[in-house]
């Protein structure tokens, strides 16, 4: 079929609220103030572990501009899991608003709402709290004792176990040549948001609630809000404002609950704003792993079999635990005959574990991609070929949702690996030995992932509306969450592609439960994919309609007319033509007096995987430590670009948040008390602008037929494959492997020390 | 909530009165990016804060008897552009460029940097390689100690309640001379140093022998260390790769490191033996330039 020119698919269009963005006109929650608003805080646990026995708020009456003291003594006890999906049935429900028991050093004990911030510090520094202390654990290989304290009862060893299998692993590993066996560890690391975790709730004189903030999850927010309220969804209005980031951690439910009953109790809004601080132990850290891989392997390469044990630390609460680890284990870009998963949720006394870009697949790929790497090392094969022979192909079952009965309509990898070889001059680079100086060691790795595009344990769906006004110009309702990657714009590109009509007569309306159509929310690289297609199955409803009524107008057939760049035209006779504007003004005044409104919901015919390659460059300092990335090039399937440069800046970003993962970014706890130790930008580091190598993004386009425009997912892909790139070159520099996350200057030349000692003896 | 009272004197005189009136809750404001950041955490809780700011005789850079003289209030980003400072120690300008951000450095000060006596704050090291002086001035009396004397503890100096750092000079030198100070941190920039060490050494153009030198450490123990051993290892020799070495082990047996987030104290000892190294190396280089 030839393909049909597109004229705002595929540009590099600016996003549509740049302009407020750059000139500071957005308003963010955090600077959103609502007449009479109450300011409210959150008093936190300063122990790990502990009953609460009494609550004393006695010495509050004597402080002036309290309005509200919450806690378990007065907020009914109603169970909830706080993670933002639809329920599957294995995500326990253990979260309280309150509880008479808390499980991490900084969970939730009594709020206040008071008439000002300073007023609300002093206030919950006044409550009087007797706690009776429980025995704490951290490790989640302590937590699996027998002996271990119980952080959530009912869970016997504080365990989810989670097994999964296809094909037959011993009959792989009998099959094989060789055995490779690796473990590796991942840390806790935070999303660091610019905008803190804010909620600002109000109640109108009628009950009704709305509730402001940073969430992905509008839909899912008020689902759960609605249940643990005991209020019918018409009650209940979530309104997503401009947010400065959410990368995962707000695809949770966090203090919403909370501030909407400050606001019940009062009648007046309340406003709780995180600070720096809670944000690293109130909201949720990316699961630390300890993942092993047992692989069987031929002489040339192909896998014949793998047992994976993944141990995923949950904190004190399951969240999205569950449902993470299952479907990480499907995130895998490779034919692999036999698989064996065992995968273990543990319950630590720590800050809750949750979504943070991959969802599990940065841990798993990290892994993966090291062992990739070092069996490629040892059986002598170019760590390409090896990705390359042991890759997914067109055809292939779709091992996203094997029992949805897809199959992978597009795959790129073999593209992005070529591509980015040949730029990145793989073969030059790594077969010659860099002595960059007298201390300083050059080395290059590379290494793939797969993700997905919509959610991965069911079909994904989402709605959306497009209503035409009679000057041609369009308003798009979507629930899909803008949290600064684009997806208004991408929205608005595909509704002015589909129609004819331009970006600039685009409006979108999202995000806000009383307005906007269905949708599960910014998660699982999906607002593209699953909102788009709901996008485009709308717009061309609505211009479905518009051909109807110009086609009384022009007295032509439906199917003779088109419409482009806002003028619909007979195909065989292009001079004869009339306004978008004309047709829908028509519609609305003329004999008809009908709105155009499009309207459709989406539900996903696939999940077709998005595959990249990374190649990254290092210098590594065998003095120092130190790691310096110099060049890393980023190559995606991403079916097709709707907008190119906003993808190049997801890459971009994604990069340098997976150069912090690798290399610096860990949250320390206090082995004694829990405690967060580095709760702040001064000792928790993510990479700045200096430390930031020479990017360069290869788009692959290979048209998912399924995808609007044949576009899949690309949100989190970029940052997946970057730990076990940077690990790999570094092995490649120095000789050594550095199995856990970050690799910082200290194990690397604690690595080289071992090395020179074996060598040695 | 954090509540406390500023005031601006306009005079020395008056600055360091106020300060020996409201002893011990006052606290000297100068750029404020260590006090305010302590004081928000609750580590500091000052009931008065005099602000130095409006005190002229505090700020600028002039040139005296071959002296260099920095007043105290000059902020961080004017010494780092000064082309006077890059004349007299082009090491001194990059120590100073590698301190925060540029925000940081426009805000923070010279006499901030080296009074807040923070184990790895950056310019000490180098202005104690460089054979700096403080000038103290307590509004009736000045007095003047080497920098290298001028450092008691974290956060503990010898100033006295009354007194504050009016000055920092520097001496110029004769002779060919190479200086460098390296910093080792975990990030490219806004980051604080997991180790810095200042060298400072002149040869004999002839013999290339090293006939002065000076290695001073920041971070490897509560105060920034001159590295004396390693120090008397190097003078008087021509400096090749066996007596450096020597040396580099000698700094790094006479630093005191302590483990923390940043790095464990093993980890610390190998690095200043490594930077040393390099530092030696790079400032041999630069004085036969």
């Amino acid at each position: 079929m030839e393909e049909k020119r597109l004229f705002v698919v595929g540009q590099s269009l600016p996003k549509i609220d740049s302009q407020n963005m750059a000139t500071g006109r957005t308003l963010y929650t955090v600077d959103m103030k609502l007449p009479r608003m109450l300011y409210g805080k959150i008093l936190r646990s300063p122990y790990p572990h502990a009953l609460i026995k009494r609550i004393d708020t006695s010495r509050l009456k004597s402080l002036s501009g309290v309005k509200a003291v919450i806690s378990c003594e007065n907020v009914p006890r109603i169970p909830y899991n706080s993670a933002g999906l639809p329920s599957y049935g294995i995500g326990r429900h253990d979260e309280y608003i309150f509880d008479k028991k808390v499980r991490f050093n900084g969970d939730r004990v009594a709020a206040v709402a008071a008439i000002d911030k300073d007023t609300a510090e002093e206030a919950v520094s006044l409550i009087n709290v007797e706690y009776e202390l429980l025995d704490a654990v951290y490790s989640p290989e302590e937590a699996l004792r027998p002996d271990a304290p119980e952080v959530q009862t009912g869970t016997g060893k504080n365990c989810i176990f989670i097994p999964h299998s296809i094909g037959d692993i011993e009959k792989g590993f009998q099959e094989a040549d060789e055995i490779f066996e690796d473990r590796y560890i991942t840390q806790p690391v935070h999303t660091c948001c610019m905008e803190p975790t804010v909620f600002i709730a109000d109640v109108d004189s009628s009950g009704k609630l709305t509730i402001y903030g940073t969430t992905q999850i509008p839909n899912h927010s008020r689902r759960i809000l609605s249940k643990i309220l005991g209020l019918p969804m018409s009650k209940i209005r979530i309104v997503k404002p401009p947010i400065g980031g959410g990368f995962g951690s707000r695809q949770n439910l966090h203090h919403e609950p909370v501030v909407a009953l400050l606001a019940l109790k009062t009648g007046l809004p309340v406003k709780i704003e995180y600070t720096r601080e809670e944000e690293f132990f109130a909201s949720t850290v990316r699961h630390p792993t300890i993942i092993s891989f047992r692989t069987g392997v031929k002489r040339d390469g192909t896998l014949m079999g793998w047992f994976v044990k993944v141990i995923a630390n949950s904190g004190a609460y399951t969240g999205h635990t569950p449902i993470l680890v299952q479907t990480l284990l499907k995130k895998n870009p490779y034919r692999v005959p036999n698989e064996k998963y065992e995968a273990y949720c543990v319950y630590t006394n720590l800050p809750n574990s949750g979504a943070f870009r991959g969802y599990g697949n940065p841990q798993i790929s990290f892994a993966r991609e090291c062992h990739l790497d070092r069996i490629a090392n040892e059986l002598k094969i170019d760590p390409i070929e090896i990705r390359v022979k042991n890759k997914l192909r067109v055809g292939d079952v779709n091992p996203l949702n094997p029992s949805m009965g897809w199959t992978l309509d597009s795959c790129g990898l073999e593209e992005c690996l070529r591509a980015g070889a040949q730029q990145f001059e793989w073969g030059k680079k790594r077969s010659k030995l860099r002595d960059l100086s007298s201390e300083k060691r050059g080395g290059v790795g590379v290494a793939c992932m797969m993700h997905i595009s919509g959610h991965t344990m069911s079909a994904d769906c989402s709605s959306a509306i497009i209503r035409l006004n009679e000057d041609g110009t369009a308003t798009v309702l979507t629930g899909a969450a803008d949290l600064g990657q684009g997806s208004d714009t991408v929205m608005a590109q595909i509704a002015a592609e589909t129609i004819g009509l331009r970006i600039e007569d685009i409006v979108v309306m999202a995000s806000d439960t009383d307005i906007t159509p269905f949708d599960m929310g910014a998660y699982a690289s999906r607002q593209t994919y699953i909102s788009g297609n709901a996008v485009k199955m709308a717009a061309e409803d609505a211009k479905a309609q518009l051909l109807k009524y110009a086609s009384m107008m022009l007295s032509e057939k439906e199917a003779a007319l088109d419409i482009t760049d806002r003028w619909v035209f007979v195909k065989d006779n292009p001079q004869k033509k009339l306004s978008v504007a004309d047709v829908t003004y028509e519609a609305q005044y003329g004999s008809e007096r009908s709105q155009i409104l499009g309207r459709a919901t989406a539900k996903a015919l696939n999940n077709p995987p998005p595959f990249s390659a990374t190649f990254t460059e290092v210098e590594v300092d065998t003095g120092t430590g130190a790691v310096k990335v110099s060049r890393v090039i980023s190559a995606h399937d991403v079916g097709r670009a709707i907008n190119p440069k906003l993808i190049e800046g997801q890459i971009e970003g994604g990069i340098a948040q997976g150069i912090g993962y690798a290399l610096m970014e860990e949250i320390h706890y206090d082995p004694k008390t829990g405690a967060t130790l580095n709760p702040d930008f001064f000792d928790y580091r993510i990479p700045c602008s200096k430390d930031m190598p020479v990017i360069e993004t290869i788009l692959i386009e290979t048209l998912d037929p399924t995808g609007p425009f044949g576009a899949k997912g690309v949100g989190e892909c970029s940052l997946i494959s970057v730990a076990p790139s940077i690990a790999n070159a570094v092995h490649n520099a120095v000789g050594v492997r550095i199995k856990s996350l970050p690799i910082t200057p200290e194990k690397i030349l604690e690595a080289i020390r071992q090395k020179k000692e074996q060598e040695r003896q | 909530m954090v509540r406390f009272k500023v005031i601006e004197p306009y005079t020395i005189e008056e600055a360091c009165s106020l300060l020996k009136q409201c002893q011990p809750n006052a606290k000297l404001l100068a750029g404020g990016t260590d006090l305010l950041v302590s004081i928000r955490k609750g580590t500091l809780s000052p009931e008065l804060l005099v602000n130095l700011k409006k005190i002229p005789e505090l700020y600028g850079i002039k040139e005296n008897n071959g002296n260099l003289i920095i007043g105290a209030l000059t902020p961080l980003h004017e010494v780092e552009s000064s082309s006077v400072v890059r004349s007299y120690h082009g090491a001194l300008t990059e120590a100073v460029h590698m301190i925060g951000s540029i925000q940081i450095r426009n805000i923070g000060t010279l006499g901030g940097n080296i009074c807040s006596a923070i184990p790895s704050a950056d310019t000490p090291p180098i202005l104690i390689a460089l054979g700096a002086r403080a000038k103290i001035c307590s509004g009736v009396e000045e007095r003047e100690v080497a920098l290298t004397d001028f450092f008691k503890g974290p956060g503990v100096t010898v100033l006295a309640v009354d007194e504050l750092l009016k000055e920092i000079w520097i001496p110029k030198r004769k002779g060919k001379w190479g200086e460098i100070y390296i910093k080792q941190s975990h990030r490219a920039a806004s980051d604080i140093a997991i180790v810095g060490i200042a060298v400072a050494l002149s040869l004999n153009p002839e013999t290339h022998r090293c006939e002065d030198i000076a290695i001073a450490m920041g971070a490897v123990a509560p105060i920034p260390l001159r590295a004396k051993e390693a120090e008397t290892i190097l003078k008087g020799k021509v400096l090749k790769g066996e007596i450096i070495e020597d040396a580099s082990l000698a700094a790094s047996k006479e630093a005191e490191p302590i483990s923390d987030l940043r790095g464990s104290a093993y980890y610390r000892a190998h690095l200043i033996q490594s930077i040393t190294r390099s530092a030696i190396t790079k400032a041999i280089e630069r004085a036969l330039d």
